[in-house]
């Protein structure tokens, strides 16, 4: 039999162990007072937290068709109205033309940016993790 | 919309469909509530749509998307920080009262809250997401054989604040 590690108690308890891995430890749980009530304490956790948290299930009402929808009607309206900003523009004397030119061309820089920044954060968010477990 | 956009969007819909109570509960315990857990599973429903080119199929589907939706969770959490600076809100996990569990829901955060993050994502995806170890090794990043460590480890922990709560 190969060492026995605790956590494959939880391995066992989720089914998440090869068959002759769980058949070893079935055994050795029959042969361990100490480990098996550990392993019943563990079963009686789960069954609570199984039932507490299945009080949380609940079905969204999402829709892909409906969100793509309305993320094409977003960007359409951005669109027309930077159109019609522009348009709106050729009508005012020009300092003021530029000036709001530049106050636009400041917000979509800055929402540009904002996306990269973004972006960079889940990127680290990653790493953070990964570096946690030992995997980078 | 072309017949292959069409053909990507229904299987897209199709693999996503029977995750969607579980990504309902994960996302309610991630944001504290039902409101904004719809918010970010139809947030990742965009996402993980728009990122299917980006999907290896070797990969666990649910583990990918789930991942997908936990970003989408942090995002909004990041998001109501932001707001509760601005409009002088405390809480960063904010209950909803048309929530009809919420009394149930506040006591699991309360108890998760206790834990530490990596205790707390590790039992969030396995209890209220029902994902496998396979599954939470590809959410996380992480080797199978590290799921069960650290699940155990954040079993043990919440065993712990039983205890400590019947005292």
């Amino acid at each position: 039999m190969t060492p026995f590690d605790p956590a494959e108690l939880s391995g066992l308890l989720d089914g998440e162990l090869s068959l002759e891995r769980a058949e070893e430890m079935r055994h050795l749980l029959t042969s361990d007072p100490t480990l098996h009530e550990q392993y019943e304490r563990l079963v009686r956790l789960n069954a609570v937290w199984k039932s507490d948290s299945s009080r949380l299930v609940f079905r969204p009402q999402v829709s892909l068709t409906g969100g793509l929808m309305a993320h094409r009607l977003i960007i359409a309206c951005l669109v027309l109205s930077i159109v019609l900003i522009r348009l709106t523009l050729k009508l005012v004397p020009q300092p003021i033309e530029i000036g709001v030119a530049l106050v636009l061309f400041a917000f979509l820089l800055g929402w540009g940016l904002r996306l990269v920044l973004r972006e960079t954060e889940e990127d680290c968010h990653w790493l953070v993790e990964r570096s946690a477990s030992g995997t980078t | 919309m072309e017949p292959r956009a069409r053909l990507h969007q229904a299987t897209f819909e199709q693999l996503v469909e029977p995750l969607l109570e579980r990504a309902g509960a994960y996302a309610r315990a991630l944001v504290g509530n039902r409101t904004d857990a719809e918010d970010a599973v139809q947030d990742a429903l965009l996402k993980g749509y728009r990122n299917l080119a980006r999907y290896d199929n070797s990969r666990a589907f649910k583990g990918w998307w789930f991942s997908i939706l936990r970003n989408c969770c942090l995002d909004l959490i990041r998001r109501r920080k932001v707001q509760g600076k601005i409009f002088g809100w405390t809480q960063t996990r904010r209950p909803v009262t048309s929530d009809p569990d919420v009394g149930q829901t506040q006591e699991l955060l309360v108890r998760l809250g206790q834990l530490t993050p990596l205790q707390r994502e590790i039992l969030e995806l396995r209890y209220f997401g029902d994902c496998s170890y396979h599954d939470i090794a590809e959410s996380l990043r992480i080797p199978e054989g590290t799921v069960m460590s650290r699940l155990h480890a954040a079993r043990q922990a919440l065993a712990e604040v039983y205890r400590k709560e019947e005292k």
